[in-house]
């Protein structure tokens, strides 16, 4: 993939002593929609408000289309942002907020008029043009600031958390409607979340961030089947991890001793390397015979069985605070009772191994 | 008093409404207050009222003829004006930055500039004015300090003149513009000025077209505060310029206190309050329209 339309290099952020940004290397290809996902203080709103320009960096650069815009101010850049609590203004009208960039920027009031006219039509709020701000429902006020945002054809768009304040279903609908938007107007975006859910349906790509660097860059299927470390595996979708010692290791076949029992995974590590191993839920078959002998069968003791709709959790406890998860059709979870001995087995290829990073 | 009125325009920012309590149980929370201002304040201001238009003639608005008919009373009616809108005007333009220099102090420096601000208040403004008189004297540290940096060459008159009063008048009245500014500047979304910079405004559009406008309800607030305080002020002007300068409280203090004419004295107080609340009512309908025609 081209990806070199907005390229951050070397980015580091300082707050006192605590580094929040280290070293940071960033690229994101032309009309793609990045989100930034990770958990509270990661760095990736301090990335984000240093794109703006609202904030300086300590070192590094930042170009959108070769252009340097490391030392411009915010006002000169030309990024439009989505703030978290919207930022509209509430001494003026719907229609005012959309038209301020344009004003700013000296636009001729029949300019001015059509394209809030058509920024406001692109959102559904044209007849609300003339309602003051505080009037409006929290998704109309989101719908709003996106449109201001984009009122004024900014090169890069960056979002901050724009549907945290929103219901779950309203969340939903809208998470398609802007993802739609962005996609007809081909606007390069940057999405901040720390909500995995959203980051999986909205993005392009995704990059999970821990501790001020990107842990993985990758399309959400990969961030999600081929998690690169522990921390995505545990950040992003649900996961069975336990932690063990590897005890052999030939041929790129690994064998792991865990507190649950031993597990055979594709890797090559040194012998006595200390591993995590994780399963996703769903890869997860119970009380089968396992056909391939390289497969992994554990008999466990149910502890407990969570209903969640469509499906269904079946939950083990091992020796130690490491839980065995496995998904299950609702029908099957029925016929399972807590206190039952069962096996769970998974394929060898669906056994992701990670070694243990100290941090 | 109308105060009230002008806090009620002010826009607050845009944030989810917090959980109040339901109106008629909030209702029930200003029985008190209402309740002393009825007899301490409405009451005496009715009989005021009644006073003013009583004459032994009957009810009638002869008084105000009268008074409003010497050309000398409007003199004084000039000087009252004149002095309160000097004081407003210095006091905002001292008081607007400093609000602003308040939201962005932190820590130690709020509190003492917070502490400088509040802690005069307590004391009198009788003992204020002594004071000035003291500072603005002929050989007092006012003119030796101007005449030790050689920005006059003898002593220049402060003492009994208009600069002195107004001086004396903005020291006492500040803290009642810097305070309410203060409170609802503070109260600015700072993402706001970041939003604007965003859509590409620069400090100054960010100043004038996001943080002024949503500071105007603190100014609002401020001015009504000091001109309502300043074109009734008694004591600064009696110690500051004397009895030379007339101002209607002046008149209404001679009237009671010298002449024992109450109906003149409740009629230049009704004057005076009519004065007042027009400004006050005037100086927020001005701010409402600037903010419509935006």
């Amino acid at each position: 993939m081209n990806s070199d339309y907005l390229t951050v290099t070397n980015m580091t952020k300082r707050f006192g002593a605590t580094t929040v940004l280290d070293n940071l290397d960033f690229r994101v290809a032309p009309a793609e929609f990045v989100s930034l996902l990770g958990p509270s203080g990661c760095g990736k709103t301090t990335l984000l408000r240093l794109i703006s320009g609202l904030m300086k960096a300590d070192g590094g650069e930042i170009r959108i289309d070769g252009e340097d815009l490391t030392r411009l101010p915010a006002y000169k850049r030309n990024i439009g942002v989505v703030f978290q609590s919207y930022a509209l203004f509430p001494h003026l009208t719907v229609a005012e907020n959309v038209a301020f960039g344009l004003k700013t920027r000296r636009a001729s009031a029949a300019e001015i008029k059509q394209t809030v006219e058509e920024s406001l039509e692109m959102v559904q709020l044209a007849e609300h043009r003339d309602r003051p701000i505080t009037a409006l429902s929290g998704g109309q006020q989101q719908r709003v600031a996106v449109a201001r945002a984009l009122a004024v054809r900014p090169r890069l768009l960056l979002l901050d958390e724009p549907f945290s304040a929103l219901d779950r279903k309203l969340r939903e609908r809208m998470q398609i409607d802007l993802r739609k938007l962005l996609r007809r107007l081909n606007i390069t975006a940057i999405f901040v979340t720390h909500d995995q859910d959203e980051a999986l349906v909205m993005s392009d790509r995704i990059a999970v961030m821990n501790h001020g660097r990107i842990e993985q860059f990758a399309d959400p299927a990969s961030i999600y089947q081929k998690p690169a470390t522990a921390f995505t595996l545990d950040f992003v979708g649900q996961s069975t991890r336990l932690a063990g010692i590897v005890v052999s290791s030939h041929n790129g076949l690994a064998e792991v001793d865990t507190a649950a029992g031993r597990v055979r995974a594709r890797a090559n590590y040194v012998r006595g390397s200390r591993v995590i191993i994780g399963i996703r839920p769903e890869n997860v078959r119970v009380g089968e015979t396992v056909a391939d002998p390289d497969d992994n069968a554990i008999s466990v003791h149910l502890s407990d069985i969570v209903y969640l709709g469509a499906k269904a959790h079946l939950l083990a406890a091992s020796e130690s605070s490491d839980r065995l998860m496995a998904e299950v059709p609702p029908a099957v979870a029925a016929a399972h009772a807590p206190g039952q001995d069962v096996t769970f087995s998974w394929t060898l290829d669906d056994t992701l191994i990670f070694p243990v990073t100290e941090d | 008093m109308a105060s009230t009125t002008v806090i009620q325009a002010g826009a607050a920012p845009a944030r989810p409404a917090a959980r109040r309590p339901p109106p008629e149980r909030s209702a029930a929370l200003v029985i008190p207050a209402s309740a002393f201002m009825l007899f301490a304040y409405a009451i005496p201001l009715l009989l005021l009222l009644i006073a003013s238009v009583r004459t032994p003639g009957g009810i009638s608005i002869m008084p105000f003829v009268d008074f409003l008919s010497d050309p000398f009373n409007w003199s004084i009616i000039w000087n009252t004006l004149r002095i309160a809108l000097i004081t407003t005007a210095v006091a905002l333009i001292l008081g607007y930055p400093m609000a602003f220099a308040l939201n962005s102090a932190k820590g130690w420096v709020l509190g003492l500039l917070l502490i400088s601000l509040i802690l005069p208040l307590s004391v009198g403004v009788v003992i204020k004015a002594f004071s000035w008189q003291i500072l603005l004297s002929s050989n007092g540290i006012v003119n030796l300090t101007l005449q030790a940096l050689h920005i006059t060459d003898g002593p220049i008159r402060l003492i009994f003149t208009e600069t002195g009063l107004v001086l004396g008048a903005v020291n006492v009245f500040l803290p009642f513009m810097v305070l309410p500014i203060y409170s609802v500047i503070r109260l600015i979304d700072r993402d706001l000025t970041s939003a604007a910079a965003c859509l590409g405004a620069g400090p100054l559009t960010q100043f004038l077209r996001v943080t002024l406008p949503l500071s105007m309800p603190g100014v609002v607030v401020g001015v009504a505060f000091v001109f309502s305080m300043s074109v009734a002020m008694y004591v600064i002007p009696g110690l500051l310029m004397g009895d030379r300068f007339q101002t209607l409280a002046q008149v209404i203090g001679r009237s009671y206190l010298l002449l024992r004419n109450e109906s003149l004295g409740s009629t230049v107080s009704v004057i005076l309050l009519l004065i007042a609340v027009s400004v006050v009512v005037a100086s927020d309908r001005l701010v409402r329209r600037l903010r419509t025609v935006q």
